[in-house]
């Protein structure tokens, strides 16, 4: 299961190229750095008999805007002649994922089923805490990451709005100075106190989940939790009242996860891998799509 | 004897304007916030079968290592025995190292062999039209 891709300089194939070969590997990927970030104008893949998908992608973490090419189903060979004036020199990353036989393979785009799933888990976690969820949380992959190269995890990105009370007995503010290091503002009265007494805290709640194979059954579980917690005097105070809530809900989101694998229960798998973006079509030669449009989970039978 | 670091001893204009200056500092006081990061479970699952490689215009081969493998890439063209796989090695390694002549030579066969010779041929994009196909 061998999948050839190259990106070239210029659009119709022409100047300096970069060639891959997926070789034994489900994924291979590429980062272009230097003189070779946001050079490419035009791709190429061949599957040689086998199935696979190429991505170039906007950013250098297989994340942004992508074109994908796709062999092995209706064509054995594709490209993209010039991928268009918006995605022109752009490229910062590529993927190539080897698939399996069509035959092995039951693709799940994961956004209609994790989605509402989480909302409600998450939504009862904090019901009736100064933490809300601000929208639906987005789903991508995340591929080889630096805090674990050697993975491709499902990223739930929930965004939240924390509200933060200021306590009523603060009488002075301890804050760093330049001239006298730390030093004290005394809050003048009681109105004053009184707008400072709530705040609005912005913060990024991240679930890395990875699927894996054990003896032929099909697994889940939370791996990594990221929190970012907007710049401010009580930044602290929210990530220590945060953090813990949300590692103590990573078992439920895990717990989800085993549950709705259930229906795969009856089954023995080979192998599972993440496919970026909705489920390709492999009658046609290539897409265009964002990474976080959706994730494709792929199981394959034993 | 009155501290005049002490802003309790300190006049009420220098106050006001210290207690705005103050409140800047309070502002920028937290910048670059970081995302905390923390493993939830370890992995008990087989890694998965991956390969990659940061790539930059910059030759990456010392002297005398990009003739070796141009040779053996046109031994691999040349006698006809050499894999697909053997090829692609090959030339991954040195299509970034060459230029002129030698480049556009090598590259002509290596692309006939990796991809069907009429698909680079005939699927010209007219300049600036987006342009997708497949054989």
């Amino acid at each position: 299961m061998a999948i050839i891709s190259t990106l070239f300089e210029h659009a119709n194939f022409a100047g300096a190229s970069s060639t891959s070969n997926s070789a034994s590997f489900r994924y291979y990927w590429n980062r272009y750095t230097g003189s070779q970030n946001d050079l490419y104008s035009s791709m190429m893949a061949n599957g040689g008999g086998d199935r696979g998908n190429v991505y170039a992608f906007e950013h250098i973490d297989f994340s942004g805007r992508y074109a994908s090419l796709n062999v092995g189903g209706a064509y054995n060979t594709a490209w993209w002649s010039y991928f268009g004036d918006d995605f022109n020199d752009q490229v910062s990353s590529s993927l190539i994922v080897a698939r399996s036989p069509v035959q092995l393979e039951t693709e799940v785009a994961l956004r209609a089923q994790v989605v509402p799933r989480f909302s409600s888990i998450f939504d009862a976690k904090t019901f009736g805490k100064p933490v809300s969820r601000k929208g639906d949380p987005r789903l991508y992959a995340t591929y080889f990451p630096s805090y674990d190269r050697n993975s491709a995890l499902l990223t739930i990105d929930q965004k939240l709005n924390v509200k933060v009370r200021i306590p009523l007995k603060i009488e002075e503010l301890p804050v760093w100075t330049p001239w006298s290091k730390w030093d004290t503002i005394d809050i003048p009265d009681i109105d004053t106190l009184e707008k400072l007494r709530w705040s609005d805290y912005e913060a990024t709640v991240r679930y890395d989940v990875e699927f894996f194979v054990i003896d032929g059954k099909l697994q889940a579980a939370a791996r990594w939790l990221r929190l970012h917690v907007e710049d401010g005097l009580l930044h602290d105070r929210v990530y220590e009242d945060l953090f813990p809530q949300l590692m103590d809900a990573a078992q439920s989101v895990t717990d989800a996860f085993q549950s709705a694998l259930a229906l795969f229960a009856m089954g023995r798998f080979s192998d599972v891998y993440l496919l970026p973006g909705r489920p390709p079509s492999m009658n046609l030669a290539g897409e265009n799509g964002s990474y976080d449009d959706d994730v494709t989970l792929v199981i394959v039978r034993a | 004897m009155s501290d005049c670091n002490d802003p309790k001893h300190r006049p009420d204009g220098n106050t006001d304007r210290r207690r705005d200056a103050i409140l800047q500092a309070l502002l920028l006081q937290r910048s670059g916030a970081v995302e905390h990061r923390e493993r939830i479970s370890h992995s008990e699952a087989a890694p998965a079968s991956v390969g990659g490689a940061f790539l930059s215009m910059l030759p990456l081969a010392g002297p005398g290592m990009v003739e070796h493998a141009v040779q053996e890439l046109r031994e691999h063209l040349q006698n006809g025995s050499g894999s697909i796989d053997d090829i692609c090695q090959s030339w991954s390694a040195v299509e970034r190292c060459l230029c002129g002549a030698e480049l556009e030579e090598l590259r002509s066969q290596v692309f006939r062999r990796l991809y069907p010779e009429e698909a680079l041929g005939t699927c010209h994009a007219r300049h600036g039209d987006v342009a997708l196909g497949g054989r």
